[in-house]
């Protein structure tokens, strides 16, 4: 805790530490032989053929080895373990977000 | 021995000088905060270990103390009375169910509203009666918009960035209230839901601001409610697409022009969830249905293969949230759910 001679002192209402590991993952240096997975929100089926197609552009262009697709129950419901542990286990990545 | 403190201490040169630094990093809900010294954060802790430590809020993932929490009550306009009702209201957030991380990043205007249930309502006088889900009441108002900083500054919520609104809504400044329960003809909420009556709580359900539902003409039950109905039959919002649960808060005297008939709040929740469906032909044109959508998260019953099936609101009677609140006037209003479910909360004193 820093100390100040300031005739006047707030505290900051910002969090001071966040959950270990919980940070984003160290980016990949090449696609290349990498497997890339896709985490679907499931909220329109279109998603599903924009990561499809996407996951046959990073294969024949950037040399990925393995592409993994894998949905959210649904779009106001978080992933389960069921589905993130196998991500997890497998991808070297996983694209996640909301994708309107 | 007092716990030390463990913020970041930030020196400035006078607490105008303090409002501004606040806005200038985009820490507060763009009013004007009390600067939030260690006296007062000290005075708002009372007994409270500043460490005790409640989850992460997301999706930011800041770490949730009782400091923490006490520094944007202080923020908020809070009194120390009021903190006790800021903690189990982030406790509600922290469940599961509640998909906290969804609420804070949809494109929905979604946030949560807080409806406090008990004796801790009447002590701490928050509004249950005329306004209350309005402005002018000191508890209603700051700790609705502690509850809102906690979300912005711990879980990151920060509208235009993470918080995805495409519009957001009036209650991102302060939603929260309590039940009329001396008004109410039937068993508060949480009873309801199985806490004794001694007992107070806190509700936590992410919607829509309220939607009017004016009626003067009708005493009847099934006049009174098909009013509501038809409100709640309104395409557009979540509930009718991604289910969850929906709340319909009726003013004391449409609740009394029903009780009259003998009707419980069960009946009002069954009713409701009869007569508010719409056909598959009336839905497609809305929100998710499209040619591509799946279509499943209707209950089963419901036959996707034919345009005239009445699709509910929700998939049980009991998934209708039944309050009773506000003051003289017969208005009752309708607050669309943004698809999850409702948490309720035990309130610690």
């Amino acid at each position: 805790m820093a100390q100040t001679s300031s005739p006047f002192v707030v505290l900051s209402p910002q969090p001071e530490f966040f959950p270990r590991g919980g940070g984003l993952a160290p980016r990949l240096e090449a696609l290349r032989g990498k497997t890339i997975a896709f985490l679907d929100n499931n909220k329109l089926q279109p998603h599903n053929r924009y990561f499809a197609l996407l996951g046959d552009w990073l294969k024949a262009r950037a040399g990925v080895k393995e592409v993994i697709y894998a949905q959210k129950p649904f779009f106001t419901r978080p992933a389960r373990d069921e589905v993130l542990k196998p991500l997890m286990a497998q991808a070297d990545a996983v694209i996640t977000g909301l994708g309107e | 021995m007092q716990q030390p403190l463990m913020s970041t201490t930030i020196p400035v040169d006078d607490p105008i000088a303090a409002m501004e630094l606040f806005m200038d990093n985009g820490w507060t809900d763009g009013l004007p905060v009390v600067p939030p010294t260690p006296e007062l954060v000290r005075r708002m802790l009372g007994d409270y270990d500043p460490q005790e430590f409640l989850g992460y809020i997301p999706p930011k993932y800041g770490g949730a103390t009782m400091e923490k929490l006490a520094i944007n009550a202080v923020m908020a306009g809070c009194k120390p009375a009021y903190l006790p009702v800021i903690i189990a209201g982030v406790k509600a957030m922290l469940t599961e169910v509640f998909n906290l991380h969804g609420v804070q990043s949809t494109t929905h205007m979604s946030t949560p509203t807080f409806v406090v249930n008990g004796p801790l309502a009447r002590t701490l006088e928050i509004n249950s009666k005329a306004g209350c889900l309005g402005s002018g009441f000191r508890p209603n108002a700051t700790m609705g918009r502690a509850l809102r900083l906690i979300m912005m500054n711990l879980g990151g919520g920060i509208p235009g960035e993470t918080d995805k609104a495409t519009f957001g809504h009036p209650g991102k400044y302060a939603y929260l209230w309590a039940e009329n329960e001396e008004e109410s003809p039937w068993e508060p909420f949480h009873v309801e839901r199985g806490f004794r009556a001694e007992d107070s709580t806190i509700t936590a359900y992410s919607c829509e601001p309220p939607h009017n539902i004016n009626n003067h003409a009708e005493r009847d039950p099934f006049q009174i409610l098909y009013g509501v109905a038809g409100a709640m039959k309104g395409t557009g919002h979540n509930n009718f697409y991604v289910m969850g649960d929906t709340m319909v808060v009726l003013c004391p005297e449409h609740a009394t022009s029903i009780a009259e008939s003998n009707w419980r709040k069960r009946d009002v929740k069954y009713y409701l969830w009869e007569t508010a469906r719409q056909p598959l032909r009336e839905l497609k044109y809305n929100g998710m249905y499209g040619a591509e959508y799946k279509k499943n998260f209707w209950p089963r019953w419901v036959d996707r293969s034919d345009e005239e099936t009445l699709a509910p609101i929700v998939r049980t009677p009991d998934d209708i949230l039944v309050f009773v609140a506000g003051g003289q006037g017969r208005h009752s209003v309708f607050m669309p759910g943004w698809g999850t479910r409702a948490v309720i909360q035990k309130i610690e004193v």
